[in-house]
């Protein structure tokens, strides 16, 4: 991920997305766990930080704001106690001072920041709370903003406000968001770029236009399908549903719902193959086409 | 929710009970006509009269100052022996719900002890190995009763660690202790209330019974318990002696009860800490289940 950008990361439900961002966090409920891999933030690996100091990353240079809004805050304490709680988990700050932050950052997003300070969650409407998620998300400035399905919960025009802010918030902050979602509409409004993710596993990644526009894996390319849109007769589903994960099938995780599944495809797991430049697809169908390709460019 | 209390004619009842009590014992000092405490055998057993308006007892005690000043000493180590068992059982369930593992383990274990006996044997068995005394008395009941606070407590953390706020405060980076304090100690608290008001009435109850068998207070201090022990042997004579602080055992017990019932009810709809002991008139009726409708 690259400062002041913004990737999106889609697929359906099931598919892993939510988990990625909570191992990012190294906040997977037990009886998950990491198992492998890296998460690199500025040449540091996040896995391999103490606890402590893991818990400084967390909200300072990694936020997250999930979902439902209504079960991120505390039923028994005021929205401005949560933000508050938040800057002082990293900061010792005067209490008055704190605050201030928490208004101000309150007043950016458009809320009435007063009256919301002393609210308890239940007392605000959803999109108001979901604000004031954001809100206490943003509060510290982070380096990296994990929104995990933020928006899916507020109604069309709610969301495009918050899409809208996140976007300013982007620009100004040089603040990169990973957007996390099923919803390929506001995938498409905030991101550049779009990592599909498929039982676990990344299958597509790219430029936003060039994913949507031309999307080379099958699995793409049948999300994308499934997308209803004006024209009558067009929404198809993918049949079947995500593999359990613990039980996955060996080759490509994709072939059994794929309609183009070949031999090699249940045998053997496809790897990420550059096709572009930051265009990258794992399933052997491309990689024979464009090595068939390259053949024929030989020839 | 405090109209919803108001309301309810057998918690009014309770609260009104529970005032008068605390008013009248606290305030003994001023109220008792006499001394509890000389003896002064010209004056035994005197009948209920001016001077002494509820009679004298056996060693010309007066004994509307003895009541007043007894209860004192019974609602004092009564809420000194919640308090103790409050701030030991409600850590000791944070601690084993968050931490879970060993630490769960061992304080679990040992809840689980104390909880095979029933709790007055096991305070008479506490206060046995002691010695008699109210304070010795008042670290037997606090050995017994806090495991059921840590047990419920316990049992409402490890629920609430699973909620998406307490998910979401890690992720905002907030310490282990602030999630404790801030996050689950209030969610717990009415519950705990709740419980802490119902427990009252049996702490009352379990004290009396206590120093009633000569374990607490010690005479001449006056205290219930220990005012129906000595008027054990006057019960065909002179019965007042043992239906006052009988009486005032019961009438204060009733009014914890009924309080805590009524609290209860505001608090903790779903009846997690125990069903409502006693009913009153139509639609009032006992939770048992968990998320039952009430018909009101």
């Amino acid at each position: 991920m690259k400062e002041g950008r913004c990737l999106a990361l889609i697929g359906e439900s099931g598919a892993g997305k939510s988990i990625t961002a909570l191992s990012l966090l190294r906040i997977v409920p037990p009886p998950g766990k990491i198992t492998g891999g890296e998460v690199i933030l500025d040449n540091r690996d996040l896995l391999k930080l103490g606890k402590e100091e893991m818990r400084l990353v967390r909200g300072e240079e990694l936020a997250l704001v999930f979902q439902d809004s209504l079960s991120t805050f505390n039923p028994v304490r005021t929205v401005g106690g949560h933000i508050c709680e938040t800057i002082n988990a990293h900061r010792r700050l005067p209490n008055g001072q704190a605050k201030e932050m928490a208004l101000e950052k309150m007043a950016d997003l458009g809320l009435p920041a007063g009256r919301v300070f002393r609210s308890f969650p239940f007392q605000l409407s959803g999109g108001m709370r979901q604000r004031a998620a954001l809100a206490m998300a943003l509060c510290l400035h982070p380096r990296i903003l994990i929104t995990d399905e933020a928006t899916t919960s507020l109604d069309v025009t709610l969301q495009a406000q918050v899409l809208h802010y996140l976007k300013k918030h982007l620009e100004d902050c040089c603040m990169s968001i990973l957007f996390i979602t099923h919803d390929l509409a506001a995938a498409a409004a905030v991101a550049d770029q779009v990592a599909v993710i498929y039982a676990g596993r990344i299958v597509e990644k790219g430029q936003l236009k060039k994913v949507f526009k031309q999307p080379l894996h099958p699995y793409t390319q049948a999300l994308l399908r499934s997308h209803p849109s004006f024209c009558p007769g067009t929404l198809k589903p993918i049949q079947g549903s995500p593999p359990d994960l613990a039980l996955l099938p060996e080759g490509c995780s994709f072939y059994p719902r794929c309609p183009e599944a070949a031999g090699i495809c249940l045998s053997r797991v496809p790897e990420m193959l550059e096709v572009d430049s930051g265009r990258q697809v794992a399933c052997h169908l491309v990689k024979s086409a464009i090595l068939t390709k390259g053949e024929i460019a030989a020839s | 929710m405090t109209v919803r209390f108001l309301r309810d004619p057998m918690s009014l009842a309770g609260l009104g009970v529970i005032l008068l009590v605390f008013v009248l014992t606290m305030a003994a000092p001023l109220l008792s006509p006499h001394d509890p405490l000389p003896v002064s055998l010209a004056e035994r057993l005197q009948p209920a009269g001016n001077d002494y308006p509820l009679g004298t007892d056996p060693l010309g005690r007066c004994l509307l100052s003895r009541l007043l000043f007894g209860g004192r000493m019974t609602l004092q180590y009564s809420l000194s022996v919640l308090l103790i068992i409050i701030l030991i059982g409600v850590p000791a369930g944070l601690a084993a719900g968050y931490l879970g593992g060993i630490v769960d383990s061992i304080l679990m274990r040992m809840a689980d002890i104390v909880l095979a006996f029933p709790n007055l044997i096991l305070a008479l068995v506490v206060t046995g190995v002691l010695g008699p005394g109210l304070i010795n008395i008042l670290i037997a009941l606090a050995l017994v009763s806090w495991v059921q606070y840590a047990r419920v407590v316990r049992g409402m953390v490890l629920s609430l660690k699973e909620k998406e706020f307490i998910l979401a405060a890690r992720a905002s980076g907030t310490a282990p202790g602030g999630i404790i304090w801030h996050h689950l100690l209030p969610n717990v608290l009415p519950p705990v209330a709740v419980m802490a008001t119902l427990n009252l009435g049996s702490l009352v109850l379990s004290i009396s019974t206590l120093s009633f068998l000569g374990l607490g207070a010690q005479p001449p201090l006056p205290e219930w318990g220990a005012m129906i022990n000595e008027a054990r042997n006057y019960i065909v004579t002179q019965p007042q002696l043992m239906l006052y602080p009988g009486t005032a055992i019961a009438v204060t017990v009733l009014g914890f009860n009924l309080l805590g019932d009524g609290l209860r009810d505001v608090f903790d709809p779903q009846g997690f800490t125990r069903p409502r002991a006693y009913g009153f008139g139509k639609g009032k009726q006992p939770v048992f289940v968990a998320g039952a409708k009430r018909i009101k």
